[in-house]
């Protein structure tokens, strides 16, 4: 494990990652929290809204507050920004009710402006609502885009764990098995792996989804993607993995566990899986980003998550169509942003365990 | 469990056992060939005894002693332990043949698992074999090690905390967790450092004394086999070609290839006259061997009868066991 510490300590950029992804995974559970708004929350006037967070104004000096802005241009979705309305955004602040994580409903949101809506009229607690504060601007309906980038990321972040579990657990177990008993049955999976690998992915990924039923519930279709990318993503790993293990049983301590009686599962899964941890985790983390972008290239084809339900590539779907909408709404492109600190904080950390683990691989030496 | 059998009488019965590895060739893999590695191999072992297989590298004495504890099947013949047909047994009684006969290996790296403490390796047979399991197995594993020179605590420890000495001891208590009759000993001490060499054969003695143990020892070293075995069979390319107790060997070696290999063993008295035998030439392709004797190509006595017949393994008067026309010269 001190390894493990002075190999993080060593490199700031795994260490940054690390944090990245603690802070990622941290604020997808407590989305709601975070998030000042529920995903599906319509503000009908603030349609393509730009980000209105700002730092500084002449009225209330420094500090996080929004400037009220009004809309100007029907077509084009201009908004003017309305002189000397600012509102500060505060701590704490009730806005809608939520339940959290199922035990309790309150509405306490980490920010918000404590304003309401019209002039006069009532707060999120009267049954109204407030001024929003768009920290990443608003969406073709007038949705909260940090709030649906945080909810977003349950689907996102999640995906890349299950798809690995799903394929890694296909590949150590026909990998491990192809590899221990050899012959006919390593034969037809390893044929079968290669015919995986031959049929372009992305394709395969399309066919399977047309394929399987359309008219899916977001659960399901969440479960669906996710066996896709994972019966494309075990046959690299079942390869590899049944070359280690045909290497490892001819191992003496392999032999003397046959002699002393052991079971064949017992010993592949017991005594020769876990000879591999080191690369397994490499390749766990290496992985997981796949299964990620693979969910947001269907989700960005329409094939993926659809509305209601919210994931990055959903959320890159529809804004980022066009070169126009990408021109006039810049901020759309903040899905992109996390799905590219997720992807390379993986990588990152995945390159630094792989370098620990390699016994070629020597610790630069710091400090003492 | 005892054998109930006299000390003369066989516990292991090898009866010319063949080991042959297919050499493919080719995209189709057709087989070009087989490598002989053992060819036709027949002997005894009684109980309580250590029989010694020597031999120069790849002449097949380890591969007779994976093959008698099937950790790779035979081509043909037979093996009869205690009069159970190792061979052809299945199941319950192939499980119990299994826990009769043990194998320690040459190389005590490759052989403990680097992942799992001694004392789970241990434990897990221990309980695969449904003899002890909790902590009358945890009890079992520290008398083990306190047997085999090692301390109680040191059954949480990884294989890469032991030294090599240490880890063949863990090898070897780890073989007797089944409480085995029978134990190949393959090549057990050649990867050990030579102060330490000693300590395993002296372990591996007491333990024969102790538990009434029967060894067949594989090795190279015919000095340790002088002091470990009492009867030596040699063999060469895949055959045996002598046989004989230790006392007989050592004195009076007939076979022109034992001669040569005891001539190689180092005097300590520098000044003692001594002849070396010096064998020319290489050990020929067991894929291909010679007609005839398999050592006519290097004997220094070689008749024409070498080249075509092959000798048999045949006694003396004496009991001593020996392949070759000279000593068998109506054969």
């Amino acid at each position: 494990m001190s390894r493990l510490q002075r190999g993080f300590r060593g490199r700031p950029v795994a260490m940054a990652s690390l944090i990245v992804l603690a802070i990622l995974y941290g604020g997808m559970i407590i989305a709601e929290f975070i998030s000042p708004y529920s995903p599906t929350t319509v503000f009908r006037d603030h349609v393509y809204h730009p980000p209105n967070l700002t730092f500084y104004s002449q009225e209330l000096g420094f500090g996080p507050q929004i400037q009220e802005r009004v809309l100007v241009d029907q077509l084009n979705w201009r908004y003017a920004r309305v002189s000397e309305r600012y509102h500060r955004v505060e701590l704490f602040v009730r806005g809608p009710e939520y339940e959290f994580f199922g035990l309790f409903r309150t509405n306490i949101r980490l920010f918000g402006v404590n304003a309401p809506y019209r002039s006069g009229g009532a707060t999120w607690e009267g049954g109204g609502r407030n001024v929003p504060v768009f920290v990443f601007g608003a969406d073709h309906m007038g949705r909260d885009l940090f709030s649906r980038v945080w909810h977003g990321a349950r689907i996102s972040l999640t995906i890349g764990f299950v798809g690995i579990t799903i394929s890694l657990t296909l590949a150590i177990a026909l990998g491990g098995l192809a590899g221990y008993y050899g012959g006919k049955f390593d034969w037809l999976v390893m044929r079968f792996a290669e015919f995986v690998i031959l049929i372009p992915g992305l394709y395969l990924i399309l066919f399977l989804r047309s394929v399987l039923s359309r008219e899916l519930d977001s659960g399901q279709s969440f479960m669906l993607i996710t066996v896709i990318l994972s019966f494309v993503g075990w046959p690299g790993s079942a390869r590899l993995i049944r070359g280690m293990v045909h290497a490892i049983k001819r191992e003496d301590f392999i032999a003397a566990a046959e002699l002393d009686g052991i079971p064949p599962l017992v010993i592949v899964f017991r005594q020769i899986i876990p000879q591999m941890a080191s690369i397994l985790i490499v390749s766990i983390t290496l992985g997981i980003p796949g299964f990620i972008l693979g969910e947001t290239v269907l989700s960005y084809l329409g094939l993926g998550i659809v509305d209601p339900a919210v994931s990055w590539g959903s959320l890159l779907n529809r804004e980022i169509s066009t070169l126009n909408n990408l021109r006039s709404f810049p901020w759309f492109l903040y899905p992109g942003l996390f799905l590219l600190l997720t992807t390379l904080a993986f990588n990152l950390i995945g390159d630094l365990l792989r370098d620990l683990f390699d016994p070629y691989y020597r610790e630069k030496k710091i400090g003492s | 469990m005892s054998t109930g059998l006299s000390p003369e009488h066989p516990v292991l019965e090898v009866r010319n056992l063949k080991k042959y590895f297919p050499i493919r060739t080719g995209v189709l893999s057709r087989v070009t060939g087989y490598v002989k590695a053992v060819d036709g191999v027949s002997f005894s072992i009684r109980s309580g005894e250590t029989f010694a297989l020597v031999g120069e590298s790849g002449c097949g004495k380890s591969t007779t002693g994976r093959t008698i504890l099937r950790l790779t099947g035979a081509t043909d013949g037979e093996i009869h332990y205690d009069g159970e047909d190792v061979l052809a047994a299945t199941g319950e009684r192939m499980r119990k043949l299994r826990r009769s006969m043990q194998i320690v290996f040459q190389d005590p790296y490759s052989a403990l698992n680097p992942r799992m403490t001694i004392g789970a390796a241990i434990r897990e047979i221990l309980q695969v074999h449904g003899i002890a399991s909790g902590a009358a197995a945890q009890e079992r594993v520290e008398e083990l090690l306190v047997r085999c020179g090692l301390e109680s605590y040191h059954n949480s420890r990884y294989p890469h905390e032991f030294s090599g000495g240490q880890r063949q001891r863990v090898v070897i208590a780890r073989a007797l967790a089944l409480d085995p009759q029978f134990i190949v000993a393959d090549e057990p001490i050649s990867a050990l450092d030579v102060s330490i060499q000693s300590q395993i054969i002296n372990l591996l003695e007491d333990l024969q004394n102790d538990l009434q143990l029967t060894y067949l020892f594989i090795s190279h070293d015919l000095s340790v086999v002088r002091h470990m075995a009492d009867r030596v069979g040699v063999m060469y390319l895949g055959k045996l070609v002598e046989v004989a107790d230790k006392d007989e060997f050592y004195r009076e070696p007939l076979h022109p290839y034992s001669q040569a290999l005891l001539s190689a063993i180092p005097v300590s008295d520098p000044s003692a006259k001594k002849q070396r035998i010096i064998l020319k030439g290489d050990v020929p392709s067991p894929s291909n061997p010679p007609a005839g004797c398999p050592f006519h190509t290097r004997c220094p006595y070689v008749m024409d009868v070498c080249r075509s017949v092959v000798p048999e393994l045949k006694p003396t008067p004496s009991g001593h066991y020996a392949a070759c026309h000279l000593v068998h010269p109506n054969a």
